[in-house]
């Protein structure tokens, strides 16, 4: 069974995991895992392409106004000052 | 009148004789709504703005403007955008979110004067096929409250089933409104990928989710349907008509037998194959056909599924919107906030779509993955040159129990074996209601699934009709 260090998945995700549930997914991953490995058995090549799908662009230019939507947005902000976003700072001065 | 048996076009020809206003029939359903969602946990919501809809309904059939949707009561799933309301994809983490736009799908309903009753429960941002997966309790399944609606569509598949709305809004990522559909006794329709703008619908995994509809007929859906179709410049992934084929009634059904043999219920097996004799017996020819990659779709889709999701949910951060949570660093507070916000299912399928796509094992898992999915998406196209739409089971059991499976992933997986292969490869499908087994007691409502090809969903309505027609419920 694929070795799975569920610890640092969960730190890759941003996701706080208590010590219990931790345990837990280190069960049940490797079981998924298992399961959705047998598509090693089916054909198919590796390729680059995605299929079908392929990019949009669109013009440059103005889609919309400035500040159309912006009290709509600062609405549902949870932290906000004198119209702008509020975040913590991260660069530290030591 | 009985407004739990009303159809959309039902409704239509009362509100266009005058015999009911569209604020009469609103007010009917939310009564009902309010009534009976105690019990069933249908609605997260029901809107305290119905009235007010509906009177805006009203004048729209005054002016002589009515259209088919006009005045009709909906239930909206709640990872579609309605503003100025709360929209929550069922999640913690965006408990007390408020839309500040209007979904595409949203505007054109409202521009048809369509009424929304509430907002529906569901599966944590459309993870899980139970409904059981919502932060705020399981939806029951009306026809047995001991058991699950499906999922993940499950409260608006419940709220149709029940009357607690004529039709309804929801989406499919890998069976959300098939399964749910069938188990709940109506019927659910996923159209092709790009039928419908995904603007303004929060995603789950991009290149598998499509807004389809719920209701109790086939014409139903299909009219539900055609008011919210159309390309949108909002939505890069939508598709313009010439994408979409003429009606053609369908004469060949193709049933994979192969894919038929292991894990489906007998007395659903046997309910598939008398419904099958019955379209026979009308001129319609079964011819068995082969699908040689199908057996890996569930294994390619719960790769798919993860990686995207994994991608897609890292956008709830508390930064900008929903629930923050305060950690001792800019790390922390994205820890807390997420660790606390996502239920278990969604911290699952995060972490596996996170190991899925992280350096040394992509190659293995997500790229195999989505070669495996190119293979089936080819066994598709040929089966579709020599049979009109592919026939089976909607879901290989009737409802189970709330709590049965929800210990075991695998096991809740495995509830979607017949319909995921239908998002992997973006064609359109339908589940109609063909008839009910019996478990501990209870009636249980199952599905028949009918898969066209690419852009031919016209024809699965076709399909569908005669279905009905033919089979009943």
């Amino acid at each position: 069974m694929t070795d799975v260090d569920v610890a640092k998945l969960a730190l890759l995700s941003r996701i706080a995991v208590s010590d219990e549930e931790l345990a837990e997914l280190g069960r049940e991953i490797p079981e998924i895992l298992a399961f959705v490995e047998q598509i090693s058995e089916a054909g198919g090549e590796l390729t680059k392409d995605v299929g079908d799908h392929y990019n949009v662009m669109r013009e440059d230019g103005e889609p919309h106004e400035t500040g159309e939507y912006t009290e709509a947005m600062l609405a549902a902000m949870p932290n906000t000052k004198d119209g702008y976003l509020q975040v913590r700072k991260i660069i530290s001065q030591d | 009148m009985d407004s739990s048996k009303l159809t959309i076009q039902d409704a239509r020809v009362l509100l266009d004789e005058g015999k009911i206003t569209a604020v009469d029939l609103a007010a009917r359903y939310v009564a009902r709504a309010k009534e009976r969602n105690e019990e069933l946990n249908a609605y997260l919501e029901i809107f305290d703005d119905v009235e007010e809809q509906a009177r805006r309904a009203d004048e729209i059939m005054a002016q002589g403007n009515a259209t088919a949707l006009t005045g009709i009561p909906l239930a909206i799933k709640d990872n579609i955008l309605i503003k100025g309301h709360k929209a929550s994809s069922a999640s913690k983490i965006l408990e007390n979110y408020v839309a500040s736009y209007d979904a595409h799908v949203i505007t054109k309903l409202k521009d048809a004067g369509a009424v929304f009753v509430g907002r529906t429960n569901m599966d944590e941002f459309a993870l899980g096929s139970s409904t059981e997966n919502s932060a705020f309790g399981p939806t029951k399944n009306p026809h047995d409250v001991m058991r699950i609606p499906g999922g993940t569509s499950g409260g608006s598949a419940a709220a149709v089933a029940d009357g607690l709305a004529i039709a309804a809004l929801g989406t499919d990522t890998g069976g959300s409104i098939r399964q749910p559909a069938a188990l709940c006794g109506v019927v659910g329709y996923k159209p092709t990928y790009g039928a419908v703008s995904r603007y303004g619908v929060m995603a789950a995994a991009s290149s598998l989710d499509q807004v389809g509809t719920l209701a109790t007929t086939v014409s139903d859906a299909e009219a539900l349907f055609e008011t919210i179709r159309g390309i949108d410049a909002q939505d890069s992934t939508s598709l313009p008509e010439s994408s979409f084929a003429a009606m053609r009634a369908p004469k060949k059904i193709g049933v994979p037998r192969h894919f038929l043999t292991e894990g489906v219920d007998a007395d659903v097996l046997e309910a598939f194959n008398s419904s099958l004799k019955k379209l026979e017996e009308e001129g319609y020819q079964i011819i068995e056909v082969e699908l040689p990659n199908i057996q890996y779709a569930l294994a390619s889709y719960y790769i798919v599924n993860p990686a995207e999701v994994s991608t897609n949910l890292a956008r709830y951060d508390g930064i900008r919107y929903g629930t923050s949570h305060k950690g001792e660093d800019l790390l922390g507070d994205y820890m807390q906030t997420r660790g606390e916000g996502f239920g278990k299912e969604s911290r699952r399928r995060i972490l596996i779509g996170t190991f899925v796509l992280s350096s040394g094992y992509a190659d293995a898992y997500y790229r195999k993955a989505t070669a495996v999915r190119e293979q089936i998406r080819d066994d598709f196209r040929k089966v579709f040159e020599s049979v009109d739409v592919i026939a089976t089971p909607t879901s290989p059991t009737p409802a189970f129990k709330i709590g049965e499976r929800s210990s075991d992933p695998l096991e809740m997986y495995a509830a979607d074996i017949f319909t995921v292969p239908v998002n992997l490869t973006g064609v359109p499908a339908i589940s109609i209601p063909m008839g009910k087994v019996n478990r501990d007691g209870s009636n249980l409502p199952i599905g028949m699934q009918f898969i066209a090809a690419h852009g031919a969903d016209s024809s699965i309505f076709s399909i569908g009709k005669e279905f009905e027609r033919i089979v009943g419920a």
